[in-house]
């Protein structure tokens, strides 16, 4: 099996948002609408002793997407490489997918009458390349790649990872990105 | 989360079709209100479609919904599917009338119907059951959405039997008894709600009750879903139970409808308020 994905290393991530511009330009996603946001979290704590960090959310290509499961038409499904993709001549634009997804990265395009959301540069993957946003990412902090495999990058700095490893709120559904904080304390 | 209306009132009339509906069936096996079931059949029939109208609005291709029904594991196929048995089940009852078929015809189809419409209302909120909603993971808003549809559907039959006064004096107070139970168990749902959220896995001060009984949806909980929605409808219909034979109904009926609904929107409205995700960054 494959399951392609991105892991974060939020201590490289500096905030600046041009993940979130490539993805607008690769995509031709419209003003107003975003398939990839960076946010802020924190500060918290008390000075001198304040702690904040950044955190880039996307859809997370859930291993048993709640999207998937919930949509009447079929049109959100996942494919054998794990992206999950949405069907634009199929979908009905009902929006269940964006009450079920926990993350709101499923966002509804009122021109088309569609729900559309990351779709990991697909076709950028088909053709040997990478997502935009981890080309783009200054800091290097994104790792692109399947995590099914034991033997690839992403895996490998999985393993790393060790306790410094999380992921988003799972309620089931296995979110695939993945996220390395070590210099602040988990509060997402 | 922002309120979508047109759900909102999709919801609100197709629940208050249920309910007439449910009560037609009913007085089938009662042997009751022989004169007001077509009535009936047609109000659940019109607010089907003006609830259908409703939620087409909310669709980006209302005309790709025959595409709803590839993946019958989702709850809006399961939906639609309960929305065309519905249709079915009561055009045909009205047929049925029509044509003085017998009895226990009618009584087939009307069962039929009634289990056709108490899915249709439990699913209407079985719906918004999600476990990345933690304040809409709970039976309890299905059992809510069914207990809206009897409490709508109730005194809408009771406002069409107290204006058209054709039926026995009994009947009138069955229905004014049915509302008085239905608003009853309504009650009871609300305040198990309010409890749950207290309890909910996943606190955050966005699905806090505190929201509901003092914060910023308290407004819109205590006027709207308490006063309006339960106090008033139980206060009236309770009166309207020892009242002298010969009185007149319709204002116990017509006020109760109005406040009902008023009630139905606001604690659907509320619903939309505490829908936050799991994810606590949104």
């Amino acid at each position: 099996m494959t399951q392609y994905a991105i892991l974060l290393d939020l201590d490289k991530c500096v905030g600046c948002h041009s993940c979130t511009v490539a993805c607008k330009i690769e995509n031709d996603v419209q003003l107003g609408r975003f398939w990839s946001k960076v946010h802020q979290i924190g500060p918290s704590g008390t000075f001198p002793d304040v702690d904040m960090y950044f955190l880039p959310v996307l859809c997370q290509h859930c291993h048993d997407p709640e999207c998937v499961r919930v949509c009447p038409t079929g049109a959100s499904y996942k494919r054998e490489d794990g992206i999950v993709l949405v069907d634009h001549d199929i979908c009905i634009g009902c929006q269940y997918c964006v009450l079920a997804c926990p993350y709101g990265v499923r966002v509804f395009n009122e021109e088309e009458g569609v729900i559309e959301k990351c779709t990991l540069c697909a076709h950028l993957i088909e053709r040997g390349d990478q997502p935009a946003c981890v080309k783009t990412c200054i800091g290097k902090a994104r790792i692109f790649g399947d995590i099914d495999d034991p033997e690839s990058e992403i895996s490998q700095a999985i393993l790393a990872a060790g306790g410094a490893l999380h992921t988003l709120a799972d309620v089931g559904n296995g979110p695939s990105v993945k996220y390395i904080l070590r210099r602040s304390t988990w509060r997402s | 989360m922002e309120v979508s209306w047109s759900l909102v009132f999709y919801t609100l009339f197709v629940g208050m079709g249920m309910g007439a509906f449910g009560y037609v069936a009913i007085t089938e096996w009662l042997g009751t209100a022989q004169r007001s079931r077509l009535a009936g059949s047609i109000i659940a029939l019109v607010a089907m479609a003006v609830g259908g109208v409703s939620s087409a609005l909310h669709l980006g291709h209302v005309e790709r919904v025959a595409n709803v029904l590839a993946n019958l594991s989702s709850n809006i196929s399961q939906e639609l599917i309960l929305v065309i048995a519905m249709g079915v089940f009561v055009v045909l009852y009205i047929i049925l009338l029509q044509v003085g078929a017998s009895d226990i015809l009618r009584k087939i189809i009307a069962t039929l119907g009634l289990i056709a419409a108490v899915g249709l209302a439990f699913m209407n909120g079985q719906i918004y059951v999600l476990q990345a909603r933690p304040a809409w993971n709970t039976i309890l808003w299905p059992l809510i959405y069914t207990a809206s549809a009897a409490v709508l559907g109730l005194f809408t039959m009771y406002v069409w039997t107290a204006i058209r006064k054709q039926e026995d004096e009994s009947v009138i107070k069955g229905l004014n008894t049915g509302a008085l139970v239905a608003v009853g168990v309504q009650a009871i749902l609300v305040i198990a709600y309010v409890i749950y959220l207290s309890v909910a896995p996943f606190p955050t001060e966005s699905r806090s009750p505190m929201r509901l009984l003092g914060g910023d949806l308290a407004l819109i909980f205590w006027l709207g879903v308490v006063v309006l929605g339960l106090i008033i409808p139980i206060l009236l219909t309770f009166r309207s139970r020892t009242v002298k034979p010969g009185m007149s109904f319709l204002t116990t009926a017509a006020v109760g409808l109005l406040c009902t609904f008023v009630g139905a929107v606001a604690i659907r409205a509320i619903m939309y308020g505490l829908g936050t995700s799991i994810q606590q960054f949104l």
